[in-house]
């Protein structure tokens, strides 16, 4: 047996006896998986059996927060896959800017890890580079650590006509606060070597997922993070190590870490060399990257009571992921006249950024839009400009402004 | 030459040496942390296969053999008996492009990329998506060898090679997939690049 296949063996062994790998992998709902934790699971509850009520704070019984799953859509969007999962951010639910990580999306396939222990995971830093090294986490919680507020989107974060409410069009989006090294950090300890334009991101699931990264952006602000709002990343964001790259699509932010590998061109994975490429009419479709600036109106928004007559605060989120959202203007008229809206807060790079707008309203019927413009001067797109941008119907990424329709019975609905 | 100045010479020597590594060491590492991997932890940890074949391994099978370990290995179970059933994604077939269901909320009759062997556009990539991938919960159960046959295998059933043709590392390089234009390149990037730009 060759040191190749010995290892192999060796790791398989461990692997399963460590994982049960061979068990079928039932789609596991977040809320039942605490990892690496001797507390006897209460099925259906939402963190396990406490000693004490104190012990975590759960949310009041009259907050009912949960994610939503996308059952129907599910199965197609899986390309077949029957265990796959996706569920949205309640982004209704959200105040500030920070999503609960238990309220994250998810998008999920096979793929998932059963329990990665943490004392065993490693991450490899290995290809074109001086010395590859292998690291444990507890090694990377010693080097100099970053914490930075990121939103993360799904590349299908995108509304469509058929959507009936403002998680449907917008639900596969949230932010955080990553804290993890620098993964330039990383790879200046490896020494890359001459001739290096890409890295390989690969993760230690099921079916070994990966993602090319360029490298300028390698070096620039990706994180390897071990943190997620204050606590280790939850298993389904990636325990214990995930990647952060700001700005790019939901899928570059590989989960459940193991290998970045450097290299001198791209090696297309399994996902970036079928689905991400051969999309119809592919031409500029094949390969996007960063994200374009995006707002959406959460208040008010289809899919909540309908509207009160008076005073309403408009509320809404705003981000980028070419930079910061330097304004969001709103519009009360379908489009007619703009008012800027008022940032709250800090307006951080590629994160949610809060906006309102103060309004009466007078019973009238009529649309709610928003439009960010970042700190590139780039401006959110109409319907029909992100259509003729992309030359496409629907293209796979969106972020077309989003139309509310408020009818003189108060109700919300989708115009798009 | 004298005790002393020997002495003082290796002094210096040693210093010297010091001195160099200790060069070495700035430019490599900064914090000394991490470790080099062995052989051991590398290989089954490290699977990143191009698409040139870069990182295969040695190792060689046929169609032939490909076809009986695929019903050892109890691959049909999920993908067909000959491999064109599913209900995981079927091995044979031109391109394929796949429908979404009537009643799919907002995707409803739109097409989107499907699967099948003769999408992938680099035949290494399907070493290597077997040797990561399959048998599904069951990653590490098939030899170098015999992902090369089922290789091999799936390749034939597409009618790109032949029955008892040699599988190995180079063949597997070599050979133009029917979907080699498929895969785009994708664009160069740099920070702070806009969204126009990227298109
Ligand atoms: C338990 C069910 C199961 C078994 C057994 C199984 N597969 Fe798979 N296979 C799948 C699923 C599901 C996918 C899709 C994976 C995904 O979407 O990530 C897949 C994908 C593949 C693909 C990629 C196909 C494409 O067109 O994209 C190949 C190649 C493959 N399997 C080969 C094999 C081989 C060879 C065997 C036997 C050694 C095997 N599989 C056994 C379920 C299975």
């Amino acid at each position: 047996m060759s040191a190749r296949q010995a290892g192999r063996r060796r790791f398989i062994k461990e692997g399963a006896a460590l994982a049960g790998l061979a068990a079928a992998a039932p789609a596991v709902g977040a809320q039942t998986l605490v990892s690496g934790s001797s507390r006897t699971h209460v099925p259906g509850g939402p963190h396990g059996q406490a000693e004490h009520p104190l012990e975590f704070g759960e949310r009041s019984r009259f907050v009912r927060a949960r994610r939503i799953p996308i059952t129907q859509v599910g199965h197609a969007d899986m390309h077949g896959d029957p265990n796959g999962y996706d569920a949205m951010t309640p982004i209704d639910q959200l105040t500030g800017t920070i999503t609960p990580a238990d309220l994250h999306y998810v998008s999920q396939h096979q793929n998932a890890p059963e329990d990665i222990d943490p004392r065993k995971h490693r991450l490899l830093i290995s290809g074109m580079v001086d010395r590859p090294l292998i690291f444990t986490l507890d090694e990377l919680k010693r080097l100099p650590s970053v914490s930075r507020i990121h939103y993360i989107e799904c590349i299908a974060n995108r509304p469509s006509a058929r959507d009936q409410t403002l998680n449907q069009v917008c639900g596969m989006v949230a932010c955080s606060e990553w804290t993890g090294v620098l993964l330039s950090v990383l790879l200046e300890e490896a020494g890359v070597q001459d001739g290096v334009t890409w890295v390989l991101g690969e993760s230690a699931d099921k079916v070994g997922l990966g993602t090319n990264i360029p490298f300028p952006k390698a070096m620039d602000d990706v994180i390897v993070a071990y943190g997620q709002n204050g606590e280790p990343v939850r298993p389904h964001q990636g325990f214990p190590l995930r990647l952060v790259v700001p700005g790019f699509e939901g899928k570059y932010h590989v989960k459940w870490l193991k290998q970045v590998r450097a290299l001198d061109r791209p090696y297309p994975t399994y996902w970036e060399q079928s689905h991400f490429t051969n999309y119809p009419h592919r031409g500029p479709l094949s390969y996007y990257l960063e994200q374009g600036p995006k707002s959406v109106i959460t208040f008010p928004a289809a899919g909540r009571d309908p509207l009160e007559r008076g005073f309403n605060m408009i509320s809404g989120l705003a981000w980028s992921g070419c930079g910061a959202v330097s304004r969001v203007e709103v519009s009360t008229d379908g489009g007619q006249t703009w008012k800027d809206a008022e940032i709250e807060g800090p307006a951080l790079r590629v994160a949610f950024t809060r906006f309102q707008l103060p309004w009466t309203w007078d019973g009238q019927e009529t649309v709610l839009l928003s439009r960010c413009i970042d700190d590139q001067d780039q401006v959110q797109p109409t319907a029909e400009e992100h259509s003729a941008f992309w030359a496409h119907a629907r293209p796979p990424h969106g972020n077309p402004i989003q139309p509310w329709r408020i009818t003189s019975d108060g109700r919300i609905h989708n115009a798009f | 030459m004298t005790g002393a100045s020997t002495m003082r010479f290796s002094l210096l020597a040693a210093v010297l040496v010091l001195a160099w590594t200790g060069a070495a060491e700035a430019q490599g590492s900064t914090y000394g942390l991490g470790r080099t991997p062995t052989d051991e932890e590398l290989h089954p940890w490290d699977e990143a296969i191009g698409p040139m074949g870069e990182g295969l391994p040695p190792g060689s099978g046929t169609a032939e053999q490909g076809a009986v370990i695929y019903q050892r290995r109890r691959c049909g179970e999920c993908h067909g008996p000959t491999g064109a059933e599913g209900p995981a994604p079927r091995f044979v077939g031109p391109l394929q492009m796949e429908t979404y269901p009537a009643g799919t909320a907002g995707h409803a009759g739109q097409n989107f990329p499907g699967r099948g062997i003769s999408n992938f556009p680099f035949a290494p990539l399907i070493w290597s998506f077997i040797n990561k991938a399959m048998p599904l919960n069951q990653r590490g159960y098939l030899t170098d060898d015999e992902i090369y046959s089922l290789t091999g295998y799936l390749l034939y059933l597409n009618g790109i090679v032949g029955e008892t043709d040699l599988i190995d590392a180079r063949a597997l390089r070599e050979i133009e997939m029917p979907n080699r234009d498929g895969y785009v390149p994708p664009p160069p990037w740099k920070p702070g690049m806009r969204k126009a730009e990227v298109k």
